[in-house]
């Protein structure tokens, strides 16, 4: 039997114009952290380099892993080459079960990417928070909302966007955001 | 020419783009740059509409967004729009518009005898009809709503497209004006970022098409130009703000393609709706004109000083050629002018006995002549003004009389002052004060809602000569910005000629011949609700004496215009009559939105499919080439049942439920909520959670659980696993996700902090596939690396393993009493297992089921659904499910309410099973259980069907259902009394009907 074949919620797909480019990412592993900051953050620094004592709602990137500030004690590792068990194993390794949670929801979410001068116009047409580079830059990130989804956005540079959605809300967010794409441009 | 009435030159209008339009049918011309009231205005039409209630002919009175008559059905089939202001159409090419509220005809309209019956229909009548006779209401509704509609909505559905969007700012701008403008000129380039909202399609508010210095319109063209180039300002032209809400949230709607007319948007969206969070707000909405209540004040013909102001600068159309202008204050001076010099005969009627000697000399210069002192005392021309009579009027300004005078005219422009337009201060939740300088409401300063920060500038805040408008406007602007942290931009405001108000004697109410309300004249003061001072009158006889009753009453004010030309005469007509002052009576407050907005904006890309989102699982392709039918759980997709060709959905459901139990079934169950639980009480925490005992379940065992609520009520169940020591896996009820989470998240952070318990929602982490029958055991370990033996995997435990290659977690449990296992994949593998799956059911026969299929097997076996046989008013107790709940705990969630008094009583409604005398008949759910059968309803209902099945697996209808005190009387019939009439007699049963041992999920 060969390996199973995987699927993401929009098989990888893409949609560009003008003003706008949207791609699904590639699965990831992603691991849901809760516990201890410090505990925390030795685990991560360990195992992929990573401090978890960030500010509230940013974001920080070593090689193939960005951890997200989610709460004041939680936190998002995802990593691009990992598999998420064996993430889980290692975290683990220090960080204890009886005061931690460590949970795989690499599946939980997808990556939806945007990226070109009405990317911003199309988000905010969807999420009431305020995304202006002036509150919003490269490096924050934030739960919000887009449409009905619940959504972790966030804000890289060169105006790029990811937003990570439920799967069962992926293909929702992505009719959503053709949708509106063509009505934001001038 | 068939413009009979456009100027030759002058207005905004450009003569070299005709374009056509028709109106009640009739072809007629305009020009780019027109609207429709300003086309229809130069081609000589007077006549719009009839009124709402007397149905009394109606014609234009104002230019913008104040408009009370000239409402008109907008064009045909799915892009009609009813009760359109025509002064507010933008005109284009093929333009279809048609009055409203007339049968058979504009000219000719029965529902006319009304004005006739006037005095049948008095302020009230509505309410009236509601009190007595009582039985009359339902005639009296029929010929009520027929003949008090205005236009007729589309019934085909809205064929255009809109967009919603939010935004964000630290100062928006209300108003394009001299006062919005000079707010923004402080604004730009000050690093702020800003918006500007405006109703019109150009800057310059009140000044659009005046005459006014070249440094005026230099300074306005360069205001325009810096907001459209900055990035961080944003200029919305074609904009109405709508509502004002707390903490600075306002909406507006932005007219994006309605003036390029129907069918012509090219994919855009028609409107946008805009959510606004400002910092700071500026208010510079300007003032709108009132009329005075004279006699008969609503021919068609009589319009707004300003109005017919606007019509010549703007548009270039003089109204009338015989124009009298009737003024209690100065400012309609320049409007006799003004129409003077553009050729029209002009006569001044001021109710002043002095009025400004400069002022009258230059009317009387320019050819005008000028009654000091008079008033109009009556209007003549039912379609149309042809003239009025005017007398001079006694000191006390309550009677007329002497020397009466007719005057031919078809246009009369009055004006009766400004009144500042204050409804987003109103909405903002600031109050208003009365300023005697002006006779009107002004914002009070000190009586502002604190978390609305908004300041108001120009004629909105009872300023109205331009200079000032400007000063104050700019003052605004800066003291805005700088409360955001910003320094205002410095640009000089330009000079401009001198204007305003001047002086003004108040006169609400225009005596006549007759006392108000005597006679056949009318006195208007609300146009598009019909309300007159006779009314008003009425309303304080009766003794609806405050604004609040008065408004109920009379229903004035409460007109789609919002009463924006009314509600100060209203207010001071009443005031007179009660000998009080105007503040006395109150002010209303306003209320969004501020003219009428389609459903449609405020939807905006949030329809059809975007409406509410349709998840699917990670499985939904194989089910759609299956040939599912699905069914809407939640805003879950799931396959309903999988009907083979030429089955309906009975025989599909009764096949699948013999086959799940002949050979073996699979169900799509990714929808189940699973949370993800871990920390080292979190077996405690579960004890809590749970009625039943956690502590003490073995690692890589399943337990099943039923949650109560405080109140001993089963509110949720689901099985749960421990996936190691410190490691639990719950599942949820599929609706039921979110609300378990957020009730476990309450109690660990407002009850139990100190709990280390973390909550984690993993529902779609996961894609489930649940097998279900006697082969399901062999279908699993041909595809599978896990020892599926019953020594090696019992009931009621998980392994994990590979399933199909695929890293699986699989849980032996069942919801149908087979044999079972439910296989949890990560989703991204949940295609790929559901294949494999079915491929390796081929050998097994393996048979596909969906929800229906589910809901009668587990109904044969009496399992409960939380949330279909339980409604939150049973408890475990009432559910026969004691052997659930703990003895020996210390407590769990719901525990004390369950020896309750009501909760512990006799005969409260239990569970059982329901046998129908007739074994071929599926009782309703629904159905009621009566303790006697009677002719008709009412009937004292003992118990009701909560699910009900024909059940191929027992061979006969089976149901289930809550029976006051349903366990003792197993073994009694009991009947029910069905919708339709029917009469069913059941047998009290068990609900278990199969496997009542329970050995088949165990084997």
């Amino acid at each position: 039997m060969g390996d199973p074949v995987m699927q993401t919620p929009l098989n990888q797909q893409v949609y560009t114009t003008e003003g706008l480019a949207v791609s699904e990412l590639p699965p990831s592993a992603k691991i849901n952290l809760r516990g201890d900051v410090d505990v925390v953050s030795d685990a991560l620094m360990r195992t992929d380099g990573l401090s978890a004592q960030m500010a509230a709602n940013t974001f920080t990137a070593a090689g193939a892993a960005t951890v997200f500030w989610l709460g004041p004690d939680e936190r998002l590792l995802c990593h691009t080459e990992k598999e998420p068990q064996a993430l889980i194993d290692q975290l683990r390794e220090t960080l204890p079960s009886a005061t931690s949670a460590a949970v795989d929801v690499s599946d939980y979410y997808t990556v939806i990417q945007l990226s070109g001068s009405n990317a911003r116009a199309v988000l905010a047409s969807g999420t009431p928070l305020d995304i202006h580079p002036s509150v919003f830059a490269a490096g924050q990130c934030a739960q919000t909302r887009f449409g009905n989804a619940s959504v972790l956005l966030s804000c890289k540079p060169d105006g790029i966007y990811d937003l990570q959605v439920r799967w069962s809300f992926a293909r929702y967010v992505y009719q959503y955001i053709c949708r509106v794409a063509g009505y934001v441009q001038e | 020419m068939t413009q009979v009435q456009r100027l030759d030159k002058g207005g905004l209008i450009n003569r070299d783009k005709p374009l056509h339009f028709t109106f009640d049918g009739k072809r007629y011309t305009g020009f780019h740059g027109d609207t429709l009231a300003s086309a229809l205005l130069a081609n000589g039409v007077r006549l719009l509409g009839r009124s709402f209630k007397y149905h009394r002919p109606r014609g234009l009175i104002a230019a913008g967004s104040e408009e009370p008559n000239a409402l008109v059905q907008l064009e045909e089939g799915a892009y009609t729009e009813p009760n359109t202001r025509a002064t507010c159409i933008e005109l284009y090419d093929g333009l279809v518009a048609t009055s409203q509220n007339r049968w058979p005809s504009l000219q000719f309209d029965v529902g006319a005898v009304n004005s006739m019956l006037s005095r049948f229909l008095p302020a009230g009548f509505y309410y009236k009809t509601f009190m007595w006779p009582a039985s009359m209401w339902m005639t009296y509704e029929k010929f009520i709503r027929r003949a008090a509609g205005l236009g007729r909505s589309p019934t085909e559905p809205d064929p255009d497209v809109y967009h919603s969007t939010y935004a964000h700012c630290d100062v928006l701008i209300i108003g394009a004006g001299p006062a919005g403008l000079a707010a923004a000129s402080a604004a730009v380039d000050s690093g702020a970022r800003a918006m500007l909202v405006d109703e019109q399609s150009q800057a310059g508010g009140a000044l659009i098409g005046k005459n006014q210095s070249g440094e005026f319109d230099q300074w306005r063209a360069e205001i325009v130009d810096a907001m459209q180039r900055h990035d961080d300002f944003t200029y919305l032209p074609r904009t109405t703000l709508t509502g004002y809400f707390d903490y600075n949230y306002l909406t507006a709607v932005q007219r994006v393609t309605d003036h390029l007319g129907p069918g012509r948007s090219e994919g855009k969206p028609r409107q946008r709706f805009w959510k606004i969070r400002a910092r700071q707000v500026v208010i510079a909405t300007g003032s709108i004109e009132r009329p005075l209540v004279f006699a008969d004040n609503d021919r068609p013909g009589v319009m707004l000083a300003n109005a017919v102001d606007t019509y010549i600068d703007r548009y270039g159309v003089l109204p009338g050629n015989d124009i009298a202008v009737f003024t209690n204050n100065d400012s309609a001076y320049a409007t006799a002018l003004n129409a003077g010099n553009r050729g029209a005969t002009v006569t001044l009627v001021d109710t002043r006995r002095q009025p400004p000697g400069a002022l009258v000399t230059r009317c009387e210069d320019a050819g005008i002549r000028v009654f000091k002192g008079h008033a109009i005392s009556s209007v003549a021309g039912a379609q149309g003004v042809t003239s009025v009579r005017i007398m001079p009027l006694a000191a006390d300004g309550k009677t007329l009389r002497g020397q009466a005078w007719e005057i031919t005219c078809s246009i009369v422009a009055n004006s009766g002052g400004w009144t500042p337009s204050a409804h987003m201060v109103s909405q903002s939740g600031g109050k208003l004060r009365y300023d005697d300088s002006i006779h009107g409401f002004v914002p009070d300063t000190s009586r502002a809602k604190a978390i609305n920060p908004n300041v108001s500038a120009g004629a909105c805040n009872g300023v109205f000569a331009t200079a000032q408008c400007l000063k104050q406007g700019y003052e605004a602007g800066a003291a805005a910005i700088d409360r955001c942290g910003y320094k205002a931009n410095d640009r000089p405001l330009p000079e401009v000629a001198e204007d305003g108000l001047g002086n003004i004697e108040p006169l609400w109410l225009v005596p006549t011949v007759h006392p108000v309300g005597e006679g056949s004249a009318k006195h208007f003061h609300d146009f598009q609700n019909d309300v007159t001072a006779a009314d008003i009158h009425l309303a304080a006889r009766e003794g609806f004496l405050s604004v609040e009753h008065l408004k109920r009453y009379t229903t004035t004010g409460m007109a789609t215009d919002q009463g924006k030309t009314s509600n100060l005469n209203a207010l001071a007509i009443m005031a007179e009559i009660r000998g009080a002052q105007i503040p006395e009576v109150g002010t209303t407050t306003f209320r969004p939105p501020f003219t009428p907005l389609t459903f449609g904006a405020v939807g905006g890309q949030e329809a059809g499919e975007l409406f509410i989102q349709e998840r699917h699982t990670p499985m939904h392709p194989c089910h759609v080439d299956d040939g599912a039918v699905f069914e809407d759980v939640g805003d879950w997709k799931r396959p309903w049942y999988f009907p083979k060709a030429g089955e309906d959905m009975h025989s599909a459901v009764q096949r699948e439920s013999l086959a799940l139990r002949q050979s073996v079934g699979m169900l799509d169950a990714s929808t189940l909520g699973k949370i993800d639980i871990q920390g080292a009480d979190a077996a405690g925490f579960l004890e809590m959670i749970y009625t039943n005992n956690w502590k003490n379940l073995g690692v890589g065992r399943c337990r099943y659980g039923l949650m109560l609520n405080e109140h001993g009520m089963i509110f949720d169940d689901g099985v749960t696993t421990r996936v190691g020591e410190n490691h639990f896996h719950m599942t949820t009820t599929t609706g039921g996700a979110a609300r378990v989470l957020n009730w476990l998240e309450e109690w660990l952070q407002t009850e139990w902090p100190e709990l280390q318990v973390y909550c984690t929602s993993v529902t779609e982490q996961w894609a489930v596939a649940a097998l279900n029958g006697p082969r399901a055991r062999e279908l699993l370990q041909s595809v599978c690396d896990i020892d599926c033996s019953q020594e090696a995997f019992p009931f009621m435990s998980m392994r994990e393993g590979r399933v199909a290659g695929i890293p699986a977690r699989v849980c032996r449990i069942s919801f149908t009493g087979e044999l079972a296992y439910e296989i949890n994949v990560p989703a991204r593998y949940g295609k790929a297992l559901w294949q494999a799956l079915k491929d390796a059911g081929s050998a097994f026969d393996l048979c596909l089921y969906g929800t229906e299929t589910m809901h009668v097997v587990r109904a044969e076996k009496g399992f409960i659904i939380a949330g279909q046989d339980t409604d939150g008013t049973v408890t475990p107790f009432d559910m026969d499910m004691a052997w659930i709940v703990s003895k020996t705990k210390s407590d769990f969630l719901g525990k004390r309410s369950l020896s309750r008094s009501d909760t512990a009583r006799e005969g409260r409604p239990q569970f059982v099973g329901l046998l129908t005398e007739d074994p071929a008949v599926v009782l309703p759910e629904g159905a009621h259980i009566v303790a006697e059968v009677k002719e008709a309803p009412p009937m004292t209902t003992i118990g009701h069907v909560t699910s009900s099945y024909m059940s191929p697996n027992v061979g006969r209808s089976i149901a289930l259902g809550l029976l006051n005190d349903g366990l003792s009387r197993k073994g009694d019939t009991v009947t029910l009394r069905l919708m339709n009439g029917d009469v069913v007699e059941a047998l009290v049963t068990d609900p278990v009907f199969v496997d009542n041992e329970g050995v088949r999920a165990r084997g």
